[in-house]
């Protein structure tokens, strides 16, 4: 198969100023597992239209150079010929599925090929065996949760069997565990077909160990490109522009002694050099200290919950979402509810605000009834952040964003009486968007925008926020701001929060106690730090502990009743023990 | 008295021509929003997945379906068209739908059926004569250009209404039954361009996803704080502004809506391009249909009213009185 050549390629769109692409030059040889990553806005995803011909055949602006795969000018190529050398997967499922079934629409490229009906029972098999949606194949597209969209998605393309495929962002909305199978996949795919894959991808701690070579984009700039041991030679560069190092990197740069200059890149290499080292004896003696407690977070009787799920279930016909739920979050807690694609996450939060009505049970705020329909009564209570946050805005200006709320908002009873207690102008301080007080929301960049929605839910003064997948579709950069406002909010007006997410650091960083959602059933609740050390029955519910737990965890010979969250924990333990050793 | 007052009294008769007009337009929407409600809707244009004689026939058949009966009902007067309504009813007592999508479709085919009746009833004319009406508006409503309630207009509409239904009847079964898929199928079998079916299937596709977008933009202005619970019937106080919200609800919406639905359908001619369709002129299918007995008795049933329908126009028994 032939190289894949970018040849001094710069895009500028329509009605924009500055160039998104600037004069990239690459060749990407057969059979490579590229990962391109970097903060949002530095041309990844248009670098990945581009590869595909899409830039500029189907989006307007003005384009320079050119992509080459062996002769053959993708660029001047239409579509549906360029399609049958590279494919792609678009980051929205939900545009990108045009067929009635699973098994209609991972059928539906290789019926253009004209191929024999053998052929694409084949091809549908077996991409629906890649992505673990066999068992579906029968299902309507529209019953899917967001993690089954994509995974069809990626089926579907993969069922052309391209010789390059470029994704954008394949597992934004998977599980953990739905994440490194589709990685695995890719690279199946990769070794056996030498299929040349194109990665576009923030996760870098999950992706970096299957890849063959890392891009860092910023501003439309190649500024890293390398194998990924050699990628994080220069930490800086990846501070700079907002993207994490990986975990096991940091360790084994916190440790040069062990690590000798040597870049692991997976949990297994880093417990090979930690492994029977007095470190790792250390840290099993400190996990036998801590035996007796049990990870479940110590209840005054004094506070009172908040939310409660009794006994609720809920059935679309004869599909069972959520069977015999029985849950309390308390006042100022920050619980992450997480799970596998299709546990119910979602479900359970919007009966929470309303949106439907459980078919068996009931939710409670406080002592009251949630009534299903009355959103607007109940988001006197809760806000309801959603994952498309752009969706929420709708004014001329950010004021006037906030002028919405106040003006057309359900009168409270008790505002009635007293004087509005929060204003315009201390949101919009607290979201620290004063400055763009008269701009329009939507030339804000994205995590300016999630904070406006987050600031005019916050004129109805809730007590409880939920958070649904609150970073998709964000750098690592923006996603950690946007946790920091979180918290700063928490702190100064105490909320409790609901955050339903696939990001297990965020959770390890942030969440107070973990829910794990199982076929609708709550599985496991407690604290992040004892949850994350029961890998195996995470897995179970399609989750991953973050690479550092899982680090901690297989030090400890599995034992460990309680894990390390972060770099900076698991390393403060390490020294705590080179102090007692 | 009463009805003295409603025949011959001026203001009675213009309050009975008042609500001549303008209630049964009233009553459809209220029954409209009663029967089906704002997500019924999504019921309207949408597959309802089931395994039925119905959804088994071969997809040509079922392109050809209401194609036929809406020509076939062209030529028929309407002492016949309704035993053509008759038959078209035939698959909905094999199909047996689900009580929503029922009241989805009685509601779809009654709607316009009362829709055409009362609008013929009330503005069809036959030169000065005022003969057939039932009812004479008084001046006051000359203004709306109707002489009255007309008999021979409510019969016309009657007679028109049958066409809608055997049409409505008809095309909702090809909706209700087939697949994207089976549509391209069938396209591509007849040596019709690909292209149209997909486009007819996008089109089908089309207000399901808007509608359920549309729900979720609704939510989020009431997730905002915005009401839109509607008050009960004796708060009467209470309606002027639930009026006034939805009405101020309509361009926050519908904007957003719009703007979604270009972007959206411009990502989808991507993904239908990123899938190589249009790249052969010969297409493949993963299904082959394989014609059964129940392909043949449909078959059959079509053909005959069709034969029917032409001896019934050949030997002007049926035949439209144009």
């Amino acid at each position: 198969m032939p190289d894949l050549r970018i040849e001094n390629l710069s895009f500028t769109y329509a009605g924009s100023p500055d160039p998104v692409l600037r004069s990239i030059h690459l060749t990407i040889p057969e059979g490579q597992f590229v990962l391109v990553t970097g903060p949002s806005g530095g041309g990844k995803s248009t670098l990945a239209l581009a590869l595909t011909g899409l830039v500029p055949s189907r989006i307007a602006g003005h384009m320079r150079g050119g992509v080459y795969l062996g002769a053959n000018d993708i660029s001047g190529m239409e579509i549906h010929e360029a399609s049958q050398n590279i494919g792609i997967v678009f980051q929205n499922p939900d545009n990108q599925l045009i067929q009635l079934t699973v098994e209609e629409e991972v059928a539906f490229g290789p019926e253009n090929l004209g191929l024999p009906r053998s052929e694409i029972a084949r091809r549908v098999e077996q991409a629906l065996i890649y992505t673990g949606m066999e068992k579906m194949r029968r299902e309507q597209i529209y019953a899917l949760s967001g993690g089954q969209k994509k995974r069809v998605a990626i089926s579907a393309t993969l069922a052309m069997l391209p010789q390059v495929l470029v994704l954008d962002e394949p597992t934004s909305d998977l599980d953990p565990v739905g994440t490194q199978e589709v990685l695995s996949v890719l690279r199946t795919l990769n070794k056996q077909y030498s299929m040349t894959i194109v990665l576009v991808e923030h996760k870098v701690d999950e992706v970096i160990s299957w890849v063959d070579r890392v891009l860092l984009m910023d501003q439309g700039k190649v500024i890293v490109d390398s194998p990924p041991r050699k990628a994080f030679d220069d930490f800086s560069r990846w501070t700079r522009v907002g993207v994490s190092i990986p975990q096991m990197v940091q360790v084994a740069g916190a440790l040069p002694d062990l690590f000798q200059g040597s870049t692991p890149l997976s949990v297994d290499e880093v417990y090979e050099v930690l492994h029977g080292t007095p470190y790792a004896q250390a840290l099993i003696q400190r996990n036998e200290i801590i035996q007796g407690t049990d990870g479940h977070m110590p209840v005054s009787p004094a506070v009172q919950s908040i939310l409660r799920w009794e006994g609720v279930d809920l059935a679309y016909g004869a599909k069972q979402v959520l069977n015999e739920v029985n849950l309390k979050i308390l006042r100022e807690e920050w619980v992450a509810v997480i799970g596998a694609n299709g546990s119910g996450k979602t479900s359970m939060a919007s009966l929470a605000m309303g949106f439907q009505a459980p078919t068996k049970g009931t939710v409670r705020f406080r002592d009251q009834i949630v009534q299903a329909g009355r959103i607007s009564r109940q988001a006197e209570n809760i806000a309801y952040l959603f994952q498309a946050a752009d969706n929420m805005l709708f004014g001329a200006t950010v004021e006037k964003e906030f002028l919405f709320g106040f003006k057309y908002q359900r009168q409270r009873r008790a505002d009635k009486d007293k004087e509005v207690a929060v204003t315009i102008d201390r949101l919009i301080e607290m979201i620290d968007l004063t400055k763009h007080r008269d701009d329009n929301p939507f030339h804000l960049s994205h995590g300016q925008r999630k904070r406006l929605a987050i600031g005019v839910l916050l004129t109805r003064q809730p007590e409880v926020l939920i958070l649904d997948e609150p970073t998709t579709g964000q750098d690592e950069g923006h996603a950690r701001a946007f946790f920091q406002f979180l918290l700063y909010l928490r702190e100064n007006a105490k909320y409790t929060y609901m955050m339903i997410t696939h990001e297990m650091r965020a959770v390890a960083s942030y969440a107070s106690r973990v829910v794990v959602l199982r076929d609708g059933r709550v599985f496991m609740d407690g604290t992040p730090e004892f949850i994350f050390a029961r890998k195996d029955e995470l897995a179970l519910c399609g989750i991953l502990p973050p690479p550092i737990a899982l680090l901690h965890g297989r030090l400890c010979e599995g034992r460990a009743r309680r894990v390390d969250l972060r770099v900076d924990a698991f390393l403060r333990s390490l020294q705590q023990v080179e102090v007692t050793s | 008295m009463i009805i003295d007052f409603f025949t011959h009294n001026l203001i009675g008769r213009t309050i009975l021509g008042y609500f001549l007009i303008f209630s049964v337009a009233t009553i459809v929407s209220i029954k409209i929003v009663k029967l089906i409600g704002f997500k019924g809707l999504r019921h309207l244009f949408s597959y309802e997945p089931k395994q039925t004689v119905i959804h088994g026939l071969d997809p040509r058949l079922k392109v050809t379906y209401p194609v036929l009966i809406g020509i076939l009902s062209i030529f028929l007067n309407w002492d016949f068209v309704y035993y053509l309504v008759g038959f078209t009813l035939i698959p909905w007592m094999f199909l047996r739908p689900s009580p929503a999508r029922s009241r989805v479709i009685i509601t779809m085919a009654g709607v316009p059926v009362i829709g055409a009746i009362w609008s013929q009833g009330l503005f069809h004319t036959e030169g000065n004569s005022i003969q057939h009406l039932i009812v004479i508006f008084p001046w006051t409503l000359s203004w709306l250009g109707t002489p009255g309630l007309s008999y021979t207009g409510l019969l016309y509409g009657v007679q028109q209404s049958g066409r809608t239904l055997a049409g409505v009847l008809a095309a909702l079964i090809l909706l209700f039954t087939t697949t994207p898929s089976e549509v391209v199928w069938a396209f591509y079998m007849f040596r019709l361009p690909a292209t149209a079916g997909l486009a007819f299937s996008a089109a089908l596709r089309f207000l399901p996803q808007m509608l359920e977008r549309m729900t979720v933009l609704l939510q989020v202005v009431q997730v905002r704080g915005y009401d839109l619970t509607v008050p009960r019937r004796r708060d009467l106080g209470a309606w002027p502004g639930y009026i006034k919200r939805v009405f101020v609800c309509i361009p926050v919406v519908t904007i957003p809506l719009l703007i979604g639905a270009l972007r959206n359908t411009s990502v989808m001619a991507m993904v239908v391009d990123a899938r190589a369709f249009g790249s052969h002129n010969e297409r493949s299918t993963l299904k082959e249909h394989e014609t059964t007995l129940a392909d043949g008795i449909a078959l059959g049933a079509l053909a005959a009213v069709t034969l029917a329908v032409i001896l019934l126009v050949v030997l002007h028994i049926g035949n439209r009185l144009i």
